[in-house]
């Protein structure tokens, strides 16, 4: 038996790769850099720890 | 390698999670979940993790002293057990040695630790060497939690290697999704096009209501993408990591934001710092007919510590006021309503209430949130 699609989840989660997807493509443009500069913001917020 | 600032994280750990479910198939009936958790942990903490040399000895030294005081030291008070086991937190905290013992973590395994010796008399029976030191490594809740109990991870272990299945990886990739989502997209779009905008130390009324807001919104996309970060791939790897986040900026009063905001972290100072304080009070003789005082000063204390916990500079200590104040005028607001059946509100409306008292609450968590920035001008 196949579980009926819920279209309201399906919008959801399109959206959510879509932001995803053009957010870490135009703020970290993964041709170019890692997530290092990202990552040097856990520093600003953790470094207490 | 810090757990998921680097691209090279991720890739090393989708190599993990495949090897754990080709180790299920392959190997899964002569090798446990925990073995492979345990070499998995263990193998990050000593080639990728920053400064490898002195997290494996302090891991040693919480091994060692929470083994002994858990099954040969049994009659020693449990304040100064707890002191033994938070010495080295605590000499960093005041800079007495802090090359050595200064990583990123420490204070998260120290808790992690504490809550293993104080439910000892509860977990003493079902203490298990390498599921201990897994609970302490474990890499996706080793740097900044989310702070799991110990008899919640080993239920995890013990089920094994079930515990990789097709649900608990659809659901652990779609918390990593947001994870991802709100670090890498939210929390640095509200760092780079707004609070990074602001003049930094302006006293201008307005650059500071902008800051307080941006700040706390950049906080919480950040800390929520990353407890989301670890709740996922702790579920890809068979661990149910704890929510940490629940909609914080919907509540109405203080209790309800600490079961909201950094859910692990309140749930810990409640039950080992909160609770022992209130039941040393219980037995004060002068404080016996004073519940509310009682309370009171437990609350404080608590939120205070939380202070002088993130460090020992004035923003850290005064935030922690704040939110212990926050607390004790709530409670105390709370006592006095009951007693005298009185209201603040009078006959407005439930949801008029509601929404006067979720803005209220949102405005101050941001404002002791703003002074834990220590972007506050007027503290420096």
């Amino acid at each position: 038996m196949t579980r009926a699609i819920n279209p309201w989840r399906t919008a959801k989660w399109t959206v959510i790769y879509a932001a995803l997807g053009i957010g870490l493509w135009w703020l970290h443009n993964p041709f170019e850099v890692s997530m290092e500069a990202a990552a040097s913001a856990v520093k600003f917020v953790y470094q207490q720890f | 390698m810090l757990p998921f600032a680097t691209i090279e994280f991720y890739f090393l750990f989708a190599l993990v999670v495949a090897l754990l479910y080709l180790l299920k198939t392959i190997v899964g009936q002569r090798v446990t979940l925990g073995t492979a958790l345990l070499t998995v942990s263990v193998g990050f903490a000593a080639i990728y993790y920053p400064k490898p040399i002195q997290l494996l000895l302090f891991t040693a030294y919480q091994c060692l002293f929470c083994w002994l005081l858990l099954f040969k030291w049994q009659r020693l008070h449990k304040l100064l057990g707890s002191l033994l086991l938070a010495l080295p937190m605590v000499l960093v905290k005041f800079n007495v040695e802090t090359d050595i013992l200064s990583f990123a973590g420490l204070s998260y395994i120290t808790f992690r630790c504490l809550q293993v010796y104080l439910d000892g008399d509860l977990l003493r029976d079902r203490f298990a060497f390498g599921t201990f030191i897994t609970f302490l490594l474990f890499t996706p809740s080793l740097l900044v939690g989310p702070i799991d109990r110990y008899e919640r991870f080993k239920s995890d272990i013990d089920d094994g290697w079930g515990r990789l299945n097709k649900a608990s990886f659809v659901a652990g990739w779609e918390f990593f999704v947001l994870g991802l989502l709100h670090k890498f997209v939210l929390a640095e779009l509200a760092d780079r096009f707004w609070l990074s905008h602001i003049p930094a130390d302006s006293s201008a009324l307005v650059d500071m209501a902008n800051t307080m807001y941006a700040y706390t919104v950049y906080l919480y996309f950040d800390f929520a993408g990353y407890s989301l970060l670890a709740m996922g791939l702790g579920r890809m790897m068979g661990i149910a990591l704890p929510f940490n986040f629940d909609k914080p900026w919907l509540v109405s009063n203080p209790p309800e934001f600490w079961k909201r905001w950094h859910v692990s972290l309140g749930d810990w100072l409640r039950d080992y710092f909160f609770r022992p304080i209130y039941k040393s009070l219980s037995g004060v003789q002068r404080l016996r007919t004073w519940p509310l005082l009682r309370q009171n000063i437990a609350l404080f204390s608590t939120f205070l510590l939380m202070g002088f916990w993130n460090g020992l500079e004035p923003h850290y200590i005064l935030s922690g006021a704040l939110f212990g104040l926050y607390s004790v005028v709530y409670n105390s607001y709370q006592h006095q309503s009951r007693k005298h059946k009185w209201n603040l509100w009078g006959t407005m409306p439930e949801w008029t209430v509601k929404a006067i008292s979720i803005f209220i609450m949102v405005n101050l968590c941001c404002f002791a949130l703003y002074i834990f920035s220590g972007r506050f001008p007027y503290l420096h």
